[in-house]
């Protein structure tokens, strides 16, 4: 601890520390150049038009006149939009009381609970995607089951292929990004506060209600942003899982590159999606703050 | 994996290299495995360069092939028109009548692909009589030469659906209530447009106007809950049908081929509309360095020893003399030459005039 | 609280863990199980068996090509993220307000939608004219993937970091770089250690992005990707099989090495936080 600073140290370690700013550098030119750069790119090209032979440097608003005139495409959004909430709404559901029951207890069970929490999300995120297939499939263990038990004579056929079979492929997906922050926001709370409730004669209902949930909310709220926009950009499982009706906005865009040469709509859907994901981060970001947001993904 | 080393043939190299690849520092840096023949990245049905017809290929046209995996025609076009895209792959093996506009630009000096020097191809002078207008030519230059010939239709289960089954002689298999929940669509929005357009009637589907267009989405919207889920690959198409999850499935030549050699009762519809019939070229983009193995590709593509295996391992048809000589008449007849003879009805996939508004359309049937 | 609801509550929570427990294993369980299964289609009922499908899986030589080549990605994007998320780091901490201001900038890369990133990558490097491959393609990608991730990870560990040693040190006339070697980096290293491990598992799960911009070569997602969606071998579950030990495997060395270096129970979010 330096007790005595004299204005000619003060001024010499202002000094250091501006020249330490030119480290920045480097970073934040990555960054820059291929995040920045690259959207702004994206962002001229979807007012250019797109012709048979490819992109035309044509200025046009056309693209997203056709977005928006469009129920294809603004069902898609809105589908997105929808699928997303609801996984968020279930993975909260599925995460929360994990996070509670394993945040109460202690000593070696909870480090060999939290392990187990953490195994399957060490297997690759498409191998994750795909495990439901032999699970959800007319040749999948639970038809198979079903038929063994007697229940079923034939395989039944809306396991899979369908937005129920999407809900469960994301929340498998997604299942972490709830659960760190909220076991995190859980883990750190004083149990004397519990204590306190019960002392004073509240059930544990409401001690919940009252105390421990309130304060377990910006982990709630982190994992909510966090899954709800991975679940706007999911491409993986509606594609693996979806079947014939349950396009998202991720496979709508891949489509516009990968089938119809259309680069110029592509981008304005992508420009879109890129612009409702920000607005919706920004809403949260505003409520919670950055580093709070982010707790589930630091360290 | 340890417990299955006894039956494992992994080499010493095969070894090492998992070992410093699953995580270990690598500690002998890059080390490339050696190679003396030039690799060429290809882009076509990967079955065309799949086990037994690579080898082929590699040996004849001294190269080792790397390919991309292919997705469908209009994905294959859109990834050469795309900026730099002329650089990315050194051939491409395209359905000519689909990719011969897009490819040939707009007007000449416009074109996405390069010349090709037919001295450096010479078992292009062996192409069939039947197939003299599939190559792509402007003013005295050639820049495809006609080398697969295939059909698309509709494939099914033959242990469940009787060949003697007239849903078996009609597009209408894949769109009406018989075989509902246990159907599987193509995810293109070009090869159902041009086969439910057939199934209704339209004798040139390619040319649909905007009223017809919406009629037939319509049509595909009004029968899309008889399908269980559409297919975007080959591979994925044969699988559905194998693992018993659909019945039947809009298929090319190559979906039967794949079913036939895992020894599946695959049936092929003889659609009375007339089923999609498609001859492919190879073609080299303008801006790839490779060119003379580019060229060696494409004529090992056409020479005699791959026109004797392709049909038996892709399902396609040789367009080189070769192809039909080679097999029997009934074999012949069964894997579809009847087409090139006139005894069964086809209609030549084109590309469509107004594709945006199909892809549209079709967005509109996927999210309907 | 009465005993029976006493009761209650511990059977409805044994009843909730159980179901939790099994929605996450069986399908892994399965998995495992239709690996070894003696059938060309992937799923029950299961008939005699087999490991042939492992041979199948190694037979061609993609699987360690794909191994190789997410290996020496992953190893180049996270140290070349790491170092430059450090330099960034050890820029900003004298700056609060201007980290503050910074951070929304450094974590658009987490925030964009992945779909939305492989495509804008695609036009990028598309108009540029550069050839999709691993290098330099998806290592930039990479890259820009896991800085964020790092900046967020080495930040606290230089917020509140007492600067008076080093104050002391360059006062003396050592260098900064020397200062940053013999005194800030021994302090941080395990931090920076943990960094880079978690980068790596980070990199070596990308997909979408990845998917993109990798050209004809194959990193292990994408393998899989392939394996599923465009051939649907049959030996696709004892793939899963293998990249699900390696992983494991990987990442239990990881967490033993960051036990060491922070000689306690290690920070277990550095597991695979894979972003899709």
């Amino acid at each position: 601890m330096v007790v005595n600073q004299s204005p000619h140290d003060e001024a010499r370690a202002a000094t250091r520390s501006a020249h330490a700013l030119l480290l920045t550098v480097p970073a934040f030119g990555w960054l820059f150049i291929f995040t920045i750069v690259p959207a702004v790119m994206l962002t001229v090209i979807s007012f250019w038009s797109s012709t048979a032979y490819g992109i035309k440097r044509e200025w046009t608003l056309e693209n997203y006149r056709t977005i928006f005139d469009n129920y294809v495409y603004v069902g898609t959004f809105t589908r997105t939009l929808r699928i997303a909430a609801i996984t968020t709404l279930l993975t909260l559901l599925a995460a929360y009381p994990m996070a509670l029951v394993l945040s109460r207890l202690r000593g070696g069970a909870k480090t060999v609970i939290l392990l187990l929490v953490f195994l399957p999300f060490w297997t690759s995120y498409v191998v994750r995607s795909f495990l439901w297939l032999p699970m959800l499939g007319r040749n999948g263990l639970i038809n198979f089951l079903l038929i063994r038990a007697g229940i079923v004579e034939r395989p039944v056929d809306w396991l899979i292929y369908n937005e129920g079979a999407v809900y469960i492929g994301l929340v498998y997906a997604y299942m972490l990004f709830m659960f760190l922050p909220i076991y995190q926001s859980l883990n750190k709370q004083d149990r004397k506060l519990e204590e306190a409730a019960s002392d004073l004669g509240a059930t544990p209902f409401q001690a919940f209600r009252r105390v421990i949930f309130p304060l377990s909310l910006p982990g709630v709220f982190s994992g909510c942003t966090m899954v709800f926009l991975f679940a706007c950009g999911a491409y993986v499982t509606p594609q693996i899982l979806g079947g014939a009706s349950t396009m998202m906005a991720g496979n709508v865009i891949s489509s516009q590159f990968q089938i119809s040469n259309n680069w110029a709509l592509g981008a304005a859907l992508s420009v879109t999606l890129m612009v409702m994901v920000l607005l919706c981060f920004a809403l949260s970001a505003w409520r919670l703050g950055l580093l709070q947001l982010f707790s589930g993904a630091r360290q | 994996m340890t417990r299955n080393d006894d039956r494992l043939t992994v080499s010493r190299r095969d070894v090492v290299r998992l070992a410093m690849a699953s995580g270990l520092v690598p500690l002998t840096g890059l080390a490339a495995y050696g190679q003396t023949r030039p690799e060429i990245e290809v882009l076509m049905t990967n079955a065309l360069v799949g086990p037994g017809l690579r080898e082929v290929v590699e040996s004849e046209a001294n190269v080792k092939i790397t390919d991309a995996p292919f997705r469908t025609v209009t994905d294959s076009i859109s990834r050469l028109l795309a900026p730099s895209g002329t650089t990315r792959f050194s051939v491409m093996h395209l359905q000519v009548e689909v990719a011969r506009n897009p490819v040939l630009g707009e007007k000449p000096g416009e074109e996405k692909v390069a010349p090709l020097d037919l001295a450096k191809i010479p078992n292009a002078a062996n192409i069939a009589e039947t197939f003299k207008n599939n190559f792509i030519r402007r003013d005295d230059k050639t820049y495809a030469v006609p080398g697969t010939f295939g059909f698309d239709t509709v494939i099914y289960n033959a242990s469940e659906v009787p060949d003697a089954d007239p849903y078996t002689q009609s597009w209408g298999m894949l769109f009406e209530d018989k075989y509902a929940g246990r159907i599987a669509w193509f995810d293109s929005a070009m090869h159902m447009f041009l086969c439910a357009g057939l199934y209704l009637g339209k004798q040139k589907p390619e040319t649909l106007t905007g009223a017809e267009l919406n009629e037939v989405a319509d049509f595909l919207i009004k029968k899309k809950k008889n399908v269980r889920t559409f297919w975007t690959s080959f591979a994925q198409g044969a699988s559905l049908i194998g693992s018993g999850e659909v019945v039947c499935a809009y298929g090319p030549v190559v979906m039967r081929a794949n079913l036939e050699r895992r020894n599946f009762p695959v049936g092929s519809a003889w659609c009375k509309e007339g089923v999609l019939s498609l001859v492919s070229g190879g073609i080299i983009p303008k801006d790839v360095p490779d060119q003379d193995a580019a060229h060696a590709i494409i004529n090992a593509m056409i020479g005699p020893e791959y026109a004797k295996r392709l049909t038996k391992i892709a399902g396609y048809l040789s367009c080189s003399k070769y192809g039909a000589s080679l097999i029997s008449p009934e074999e012949a007849k069964r894997v579809g030459y009847g087409i090139l003879d006139g005894t069964v009805k086809h209609h030549g996939i084109t590309q469509p005039s107004n594709f945006n508004a199909w892809v549209e359309a079709w967005s509109r049937v996927k999210s309907a | 609280m009465s005993l029976q609801r006493g009761f209650r509550w511990v059977w409805a929570r044994t009843v909730y863990v159980t179901i939790f427990f099994a929605f996450l294993y069986v399908p892994i369980f399965v998995l495992c199980l239709l690996s070894f299964n003696n059938s060309s289609v992937v799923g029950f009922p299961l008939r005699t068996f087999t490991t042939d499908w492992y041979r199948d899986a190694l037979a061609s030589g993609q699987l360690i090509d794909a191994l190789w080549n997410s290996a020496q990605l992953g190893l180049a994007s996270a140290l070349t993220g790491t170092a430059l998320a450090l330099m960034a780091v050890l820029g900003l901490r004298n700056f609060p307000r201007l980290s503050a201001a910074a951070l929304p900038f450094v974590v658009l890369p987490i925030v964009m939608p992945a779909i939305v990133t492989g495509v804008v990558m695609l036009i990028f490097f598309g108009l540029a004219g550069i050839k999709f491959s691993l290098f330099p393609t998806a290592f930039v990608v990479h890259v820009t993937w896991v800085l964020p991730f790092a900046f967020l990870s080495l930040y606290p560990s230089l917020e509140g970091f007492d600067r008076s040693i080093e104050e002391a040190a360059m006062d003396l006339g050592a260098k900064p770089f020397t200062v940053f070697r013999r005194i800030v980096f021994p302090l941080i290293r395990p931090a920076v250690i943990s960094t880079v491990l978690f980068a790596f598992t980070l990199s070596f799960d990308e997909f979408v992005r990845t998917f993109f911009v990798v050209g004809s070569q194959r990193t292990v997602p994408v393998h899989l990707w392939i394996l599923v969606t465009e051939e649907v071998a049959p030996f696709l579950p004892a793939v899963g099989v293998i990249i699900m030990i390696l992983t494991l495997t990987t990442a239990a060395l990881g967490f033993a090495s960051s036990s060491l270096s922070f000689a306690r129970m290690p920070k277990v979010s550095h597991a695979k936080e894979s972003v899709p």
